[in-house]
């Protein structure tokens, strides 16, 4: 054979081959889309061929100190923080003001008046007791108004204590709700990992269904128990459902196509489903788009169908 | 395999996903990339140098590569699996043949044997146990002959010349015998190939 004989399609397949050796020297040097040609189309199935080659291998498990000494490598160079802003400069404190003693003058109504002889003493005594009665009205009322003062206070304080007990209490039932959902999904993803952990799990990939997939990024996964009854679904890629539409997941069993449950999906969320009970005789399972979610037959397009189980042990 | 974990987040992305992460630095991104290809691309370095513990210097040498280069990885040009493949191929290639002749007689069993790693599998990995599966039985279906010019080629990096020196065949041979292993190929996994593109 020489390059006179060989079509478009040999040389293309010998041009990958060519290319390989190339290839960590020119990592980003595609096409633009627009320039995308046939035989650069052709070129990229022959290197996808050539990529799926080491596939045949069996994989050797990396030691688990490999993979640390990578991140350890990689984690000081990620995007380093902000670092941290240098500390102001405290401002100067203001000099204390200056404490500036203000002399005090006696009035002159607070001087002692000088004693009167005679009558002014016999005046004095009678005045005596009335003066002593207004101090003491005086300091009673000063009292009266103070303790009247902190009852307001006391009373202000016990309203705010009691709307904080409030608080708290509504806190606390808060936490022992999530607490309790928390223990739910704890138990459930127990449940879960005890499912696809445990021996001789079977496992189904579901891949797009069809030659020309509705949803080509869709994907699935369908774990089921040896006892073939628990299972556990996990699918991701499905496009929402428009309203009033639902994906089904079906069992394709000996009596027919049972339904599993309806389910939505959300973009770029993995969507889990699982039971305890699977259809006797279950030799497939497929996912379909309906237009009613209540519907006992599949009706709609085909979007997810298991290609094959494997059985993990 | 070993064992099964409940998938996370990150394990039920897609690589390319993964890959964008990789090139905001995000280093969880690697080490998910890291656990769901380096059994691959650690064997397939092995299979190059004959050696684990220069495959597995290669296998640091092409995740610290992605973790600089994830930012000009080109989807047009090939899928996630296909660059860090060829990535790891040429490199290990070219460790080869600038190797000087070293013999590592004195490497122990241990170091070529070490124990079997646990690795947890995600979603992902599940395909890509059944890739495996099915890339090994069509490889099984090709003739011996054919299979043989393609991993010389491949895992040696001998072009079409030197596989016909080394075979003792005549180039148009070898030639053909490649156009029809690949063809074939091409065939047999395009629903893998359609899965990558």
């Amino acid at each position: 054979m020489n390059n006179g004989d060989l079509q478009t399609e040999d040389l293309t397949i010998l041009a990958a081959l060519e290319a390989l050796d190339r290839w960590s020297d020119s990592p980003g040097g595609g096409a633009r889309p627009d320039e995308i040609s046939e035989s650069d189309t052709l070129a990229r199935l022959y290197t996808e061929v050539l990529g799926l080659m080491p596939f045949e291998l069996e994989p050797v498990a990396p030691s688990p100190e490999a993979r640390a000494r990578l991140l350890s490598l990689v984690q000081g160079d990620e995007t380093q923080p902000a670092s941290e802003p240098s500390r102001a400069a405290q401002p100067a404190s203001a000099p204390a003001p200056a404490v500036t003693a203000v002399p005090s003058r006696p009035s002159q109504e607070m001087r002692a008046p000088r004693p009167v002889q005679g009558t002014a003493v016999r005046r004095s005594s009678n005045r005596w007791p009335l003066a002593l009665a207004a101090t003491l009205a005086f300091l009673m009322l000063g009292l009266s108004a103070w303790l009247y003062l902190q009852l307001g206070e006391q009373r202000q304080r016990v309203a705010t204590l009691q709307q904080q007990l409030a608080t708290e209490r509504a806190r606390a039932d808060q936490a022992v709700a999530e607490a309790r959902q928390i223990q739910a999904s704890q138990l459930d993803l127990q449940e879960k990992f005890t499912l696809v952990t445990s021996p001789a799990v079977s496992v189904s990939p579901m891949r797009p269904a069809g030659e020309s997939p509705l949803q080509p990024g869709a994907r699935g996964i369908l774990f089921v128990a040896s006892n073939h009854q628990h299972w556990y679904l996990t699918v991701n890629g499905l496009q929402p459902a428009e309203k009033g539409q639902a994906y089904k997941l079906w069992f394709l069993a000996d009596q027919g196509a049972v339904s599993g449950g309806s389910f939505t999906a959300k973009p770029g969320t993995p969507m889990d489903l699982s039971s305890k009970h699977m259809p006797a005789g279950t030799k497939g399972v497929l996912v379909t788009l309906e237009e009613d979610p209540q519907t006992p037959v599949p009706t709609g397009p085909e979007i997810l169908k298991a290609a094959a189980t494997y059985e993990i042990s | 395999m070993n064992s099964i974990s409940a998938p996370s987040t990150l394990d039920s992305l897609n690589d390319a996903a993964l890959l964008r992460l990789v090139a905001d630095r995000q280093s969880e991104a690697l080490g998910a990339l890291y656990i769901r290809y380096a059994p691959t691309l650690l064997a397939l370095g092995k299979r190059i140098l004959g050696s684990l513990s220069d495959a597995e210097e290669i296998l640091q040498e092409v995740f610290l590569h992605v973790w600089n280069n994830a930012v000009r990885y080109d989807a047009g040009r090939s899928s996630v699996s296909t660059w860090l493949i060829l990535i790891t191929r040429s490199r290990a290639i070219d460790r080869l043949r600038t190797r000087k002749v070293v013999e590592r007689t004195h490497e122990t069993a241990v170091q070529e044997n070490p124990a079997e790693h646990a690795s947890p599998e995600g979603v992902e990995t599940v395909f890509i146990h059944e890739r495996r599966e099915r890339v090994r039985n069509e490889l099984e279906k090709l003739p011996p002959e054919q299979r043989q010019v393609l991993e010389l080629a491949f895992y040696e990096g001998l072009s079409q010349s030197e596989i016909a020196t080394k075979a003792d065949l005549p180039l148009g041979t070898v030639k053909t015998r490649t156009l029809l292993a690949m063809k074939k190929l091409r065939g047999a996994l395009r629903d893998e190939i359609r899965q990558l593109l």
